[in-house]
């Protein structure tokens, strides 16, 4: 309490009537902090999404560990290893079972402009069950007839209108210039590396890129017996496997993705940039808006000083208008750029939600940039001398 | 006893070639209690000496005791304090626009540490009622008359019991009647509650509440001609 009445004497909220005074002034401030918050949140939550987003076909895939070349960077074209080390790998009573999978970019035709665009195209053994989603594993037999494609519906619109036409039968393209014949579809999602995905059996995925080494897979899948310690039996296989393949976790393998787009991608950066932007607009809009009422209540203040009230009461003030027009301009923007994450979800298929650790860091800032034009604001107010005043 | 003792002051403003000694030398002493009036033509300093003897402008020369306090050798924590003795009414009233006239007055009531919101209240409506402001009391100085506004001046300066008030033109905004009445009111309450009262004015119509009447003529204080004044 005697914090509270330090802040707002007697009960006299100042701070807050000045504010509410100027009814336009207080709304264009309030809207200036919305217009500042939302660009920051939603920057960082796209930021969250595109680097969950990455991972996407990583969460998918049924695997405890993973083997691929030492040359490995990212879920994408790659030099591949030796399939035989995927094999060796039973020699481990706990690994339960292995999948290679084969990777590329090819074009496939837009079934309705017949413009080719480059598709990410991953080929497994419907035998093995590389995937744990249920829509693949229920159709993966399909993919048993050569030349016979399942189409990742989150694909982008490039590549033409395939779930609308799957609905009158399947739906015949041709990839890399063999006939493909799309008999269903799934959910997986793009990546920086993938427009679209496609998944064919590893027979049709070497009809359709016959140059490809069929012994080396880009990367294999390794399941273990429920209860085996994945790190341990990681070391296990790098101190018994060849030097020439690198052996993660599915963590490590998630971690190392996002690690790459990380460094790989100016995301961070711009990211990071346009936040500072907004920040700064949104300081200026502050800064401005304080700045006046400071000027338009620079009698009223001298004459408090005047009587007794000392420089300390009139930054409380100003800082107590600052804090309060963060936190009136942060909740609404909040609640709206959930608004757009929603969309962002809907139209762009991109995970955006709301998190409260995103969230906490854009109200930290908000209240910082706040304080900061506040505290500019304040130094006219300083340097008043009430004798020069009346 | 003498609340306010000025001792040879003189100030001037402007540096070099544009400086220009406004008060030349000013001994003077406010006794506790009594209402000065300083009577004198525009621009022969009057309310650069109230401005000095609130603390408002640092003294270049000579002396001003307030209260027991020299203000050329205090600190700014010091003058706050001195300040916080004094209540001010200008010439214009300075009100609070977005403050009611009960919370204006409230307002110098928060230098007292034990004051609780009630207890100010409480004060603050008992000045406004010995001022004919009860009617009032809720509403913005917007919504107030001139007399009115330098009504709810003189609660705000009088409502922490001060030492001193200090009164640059109270009236000058008002009309006659009116200035004399919210003149009145000045003149009862610092009866009631012993205050040192230092006014400046023009306005010869009141004068007659001056216990001690003065003029400043060419940055000099002496005491007054009887010719100007009504009561005298
Ligand atoms: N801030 C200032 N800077 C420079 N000169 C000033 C300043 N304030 C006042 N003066 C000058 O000092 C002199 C005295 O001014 P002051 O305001 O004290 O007079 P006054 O007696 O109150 O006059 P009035 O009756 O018109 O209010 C004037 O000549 C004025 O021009
Ligand atoms: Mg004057």
């Amino acid at each position: 309490m005697p914090l509270l009445n330090k802040l707002v004497p007697l009960g006299i909220p100042l701070a807050w009537l000045n504010l509410i005074k100027e009814k336009k002034r207080f709304f264009a401030a309030v809207a200036g902090i919305i217009f500042a918050v939302t660009m920051m949140l939603y920057q960082m939550g796209l930021k969250t999404a595109m680097f969950t987003q990455v991972v996407f076909p990583h969460l998918m895939l049924n695997c405890d560990l993973v083997i691929t070349s030492p040359q490995y960077e990212y879920f994408g074209i790659s030099r591949g290893f030796t399939e035989k080390r995927l094999n060796q790998a039973f020699a481990l009573p706990q690994v339960d079972d292995v999948a290679p999978l084969y990777l590329v970019n090819l074009p496939i035709k837009n079934p309705l402009t017949k413009v080719n665009r480059d598709i990410f195209i991953i080929g497994f053994d419907p035998a093995d069950k590389p995937f744990s989603d249920e829509a693949i594993e229920s159709q993966q037999g399909l993919l048993k007839i050569p030349g016979h494609a399942l189409f990742d519906v989150r694909s982008h619109a490039k590549f033409g209108p395939i779930v609308d036409l799957l609905e009158e039968g399947t739906v015949t393209t041709e990839t890399n210039g063999r006939a493909t014949e799309i008999v269903g579809t799934f959910e997986m999602g793009t990546t920086f590396a993938a427009d679209g995905n496609l998944l064919v059996s590893k027979q049709t995925f070497f009809e359709i890129f016959p140059g490809q080494n069929p012994n080396l897979p880009a990367v294999g899948l390794i399941t273990l017996e429920p209860g085996s310690d994945a790190n341990a039996t990681a070391d296990e296989l790098r101190a018994m496997l060849p030097q020439d393949v690198k052996i993660m976790t599915r963590a490590e393998f998630i971690d190392n993705e996002k690690r790459y787009w990380g460094e790989r991608t100016p995301i961070g950066f711009v990211i990071s940039a346009s936040m500072a932007v907004a920040i700064i607009v949104g300081a200026v809009i502050v800064y401005q808006i304080l700045y006046t009422d400071v000027t338009d209540h620079l009698e009223e203040y001298a004459t408090l000083k005047s009587i007794g009230f000392k420089d300390s009461y009139f930054i409380s003030l100003i800082l107590q208008e600052s804090v309060i027009l963060s936190v009136l301009g942060f909740i609404p923007g909040a609640a709206f750029t959930a608004g757009l994450y929603y969309v962002t979800r809907k139209v762009a298929y991109m995970p955006t939600y709301f998190q409260w650790d995103n969230a906490g860091i854009v109200l930290g800032l908000t209240i910082f940039m706040c304080i900061l034009a506040g505290a500019l604001a304040t130094r006219k107010l300083r340097h008043a001398n009430p004798a020069d005043i009346f | 006893m003498s609340v306010i003792q000025i001792k040879d002051l003189r100030y001037s403003f402007g540096h070099g070639e544009t400086r220009q000694e406004v008060l030349h030398g000013i001994t003077a002493d406010f006794t506790q209690g009594e209402i000065t009036i300083i009577a004198g033509p525009s621009g022969s300093g009057k309310t650069t000496l109230l401005k000095l003897i609130a603390g408002l402008r640092t003294i270049q020369e000579g002396s001003i005791v307030i209260d027991g306090q020299p203000l050329e050798s205090s600190t700014q924590k010091q003058l706050v304090n001195v300040r916080r003795k004094i209540g001010f009414i200008f010439q214009s009233h300075h009100l609070i626009g977005s403050l009611s006239v009960t919370q204006n007055v409230m307002m110098p009531l928060t230098f007292d540490p034990k004051m609780t919101a009630a207890k100010a209240r409480e004060r603050a409506l008992e000045i406004l009622h010995e001022v004919d402001l009860d009617d009032h009391v809720n509403k913005k100085p917007e919504q107030l008359s001139g007399g009115q506004k330098q009504r709810v001046a003189i609660a705000r300066a009088l409502v922490h019991r001060p030492t001193i008030i200090l009164a640059d033109e109270p009236t000058a905004s008002l009309d006659g009647p009116t200035g004399r009445e919210v003149v009145s009111h000045l003149q009862r309450l610092s009866k009631e509650f012993g205050n040192t009262i230092v006014m400046v004015t023009h306005d010869n119509r009141i004068l007659d509440v001056a216990d001690h009447l003065v003029t400043l003529v060419d940055g000099k204080l002496s005491d007054h001609e009887p010719e100007i004044g009504s009561g005298f």
